[in-house]
């Protein structure tokens, strides 16, 4: 059956596509065109046939799956897993291979030597550090009187202070003045955050 | 995107797992049977559901909430789909033909639709007829098909999908059913419809 030439705006007037004016028209010529009537009745069961084609439910297992690899807690889970396996393989295989590499003969001779040569090392280093304290020592007996000579620098001023001291006043006044400072300084003490009065304090010197 | 949706939407990326599930299980099914009438097997259809709802879920935050949610998530399957098909090592018997009154060439693959006995079952007779129809459209012109009347995507939505120039839609659309249309009266006529003739 040869095609009508209007059969071309056929889909675009079943689809609302065309414009008010040339749907009018085209429904005009609908009326008297027996070819144009019978695509239009083909393509609205082949409309109706592809509106009605089911949606298929891949159901709960495929669900199970995209979650798995989707779901954060999952992937998490997933990861952790895969490196525990990581770990578990590798430690495996290190240990297999220390076992190996240690039962072999040629490997004994080396653990000796390296033994052996650790250890007169350790004793060298040992009597070496014993040699130092001792020959420290010695030299202390012999500097005591670099410690006599700062001695008499020192307990001049010592004594000069003490008489200061002695007298009640100066006595009560310094007495007063390391009391106020220990005060200050316990004030300024680092201390945990707290609010007082609205404000954050937290102490100065955790400043 | 309905409110919804939306709703949806913030909850997945506010990390509620829950979400995550409301999400998958109110679109696998739609995504699924797009992917299964494009590729035809069961176990790629599976996996491309599965690698949509993975690129969806890890574009989420790139969602434009403006745009509809189901376009945007059909949008990832389409082209998934597309590059599966393109991917694909398969032996299809390959034919280029030229379809009448288009200037456009299109190759038509024919393979075993690879649907099991029991699925294929399952289906009403109609939608079985219509199904096969649909699967014998060179992929090109199945992936609109499907997109407009069974995803009920807009010609915009669908240019937009698939990266085509709107005009190309409607033509490959037109295109696509009078093709259906001609190999459904074909089959009303008893006529055995032979496409690789």
């Amino acid at each position: 059956m040869n095609r009508c030439s209007e059969s071309e705006r056929i889909q675009d007037w079943l689809d609302g596509e065309l414009p008010s004016a040339s749907a009018r028209a085209f429904e005009r010529h609908l009326d008297g065109c027996r070819r144009c009537e019978a695509e239009v009745r083909a393509l609205r069961a082949l409309y109706a046939s592809l509106d009605r084609l089911p949606v298929w439910d891949p159901g709960p297992r495929l669900t199970e799956q995209i979650l798995d690899r989707t779901l954060p807690s999952r992937v998490r889970h997933h990861v952790l897993t895969a490196i525990g396996w990581c770990y578990t393989a590798l430690s495996a295989v290190t240990t297999f291979a220390f076992i190996s590499w240690i039962v072999r003969p040629a490997t004994h001779v080396w653990l000796g030597h390296v033994v052996t040569t650790v250890s007169t090392r350790l004793i060298d280093t040992g009597l070496f550090t014993l040699d130092a304290i001792v020959a420290l020592a010695l030299h202390l007996e012999r500097g005591w009187g670099l410690v006599e000579v700062l001695g008499g620098w020192v307990l001049p001023v010592a004594r000069a202070l003490a008489a200061v001291a002695s007298d009640p006043w100066i006595a009560a006044a310094l007495s007063a003045a390391a009391l106020c400072s220990a005060a200050l300084l316990w004030w300024i003490r680092p201390r945990p955050a707290h609010i007082v009065k609205g404000n954050r304090h937290v102490g100065i010197l955790a400043l | 995107m309905s409110g919804e949706e939306a709703g949806l939407v913030r909850r997945c990326l506010a990390g509620d797992e829950k979400a995550y599930r409301e999400l998958v299980e109110r679109y696998q099914g739609q995504v699924y049977s797009l992917a299964l009438r494009m590729v035809r097997r069961a176990e790629d259809a599976e996996d491309l559901t599965q690698e949509t709802f993975v690129r969806m879920f890890r574009a989420l935050s790139r969602y434009d909430p403006e745009r509809p949610f189901a376009a945007w998530l059909f949008t990832i399957a389409s082209r998934l789909c597309i590059d599966h098909i393109r991917r694909r090592k398969v032996s299809p018997i390959s034919l280029t033909q030229r379809e009448r009154e288009s200037d456009e060439e299109y190759e038509i693959e024919v393979e075993d639709p690879g649907l099991k006995p029991d699925e294929a079952a399952a289906h009403s007779e109609e939608s079985e007829r219509t199904s096969a129809l649909i699967e014998s459209l060179p992929p090109h012109y199945r992936i609109v098909v499907l997109l407009r009347h069974v995803q009920d995507l807009s010609y915009e939505e669908i240019a937009e999908a698939l990266h085509l120039p709107l005009g190309t839609v409607k033509a490959r659309i037109h295109r696509a059913r009078a093709l259906l249309k001609l190999r459904m009266e074909s089959r009303m006529e008893g006529e055995t419809h032979e496409p690789l003739q």
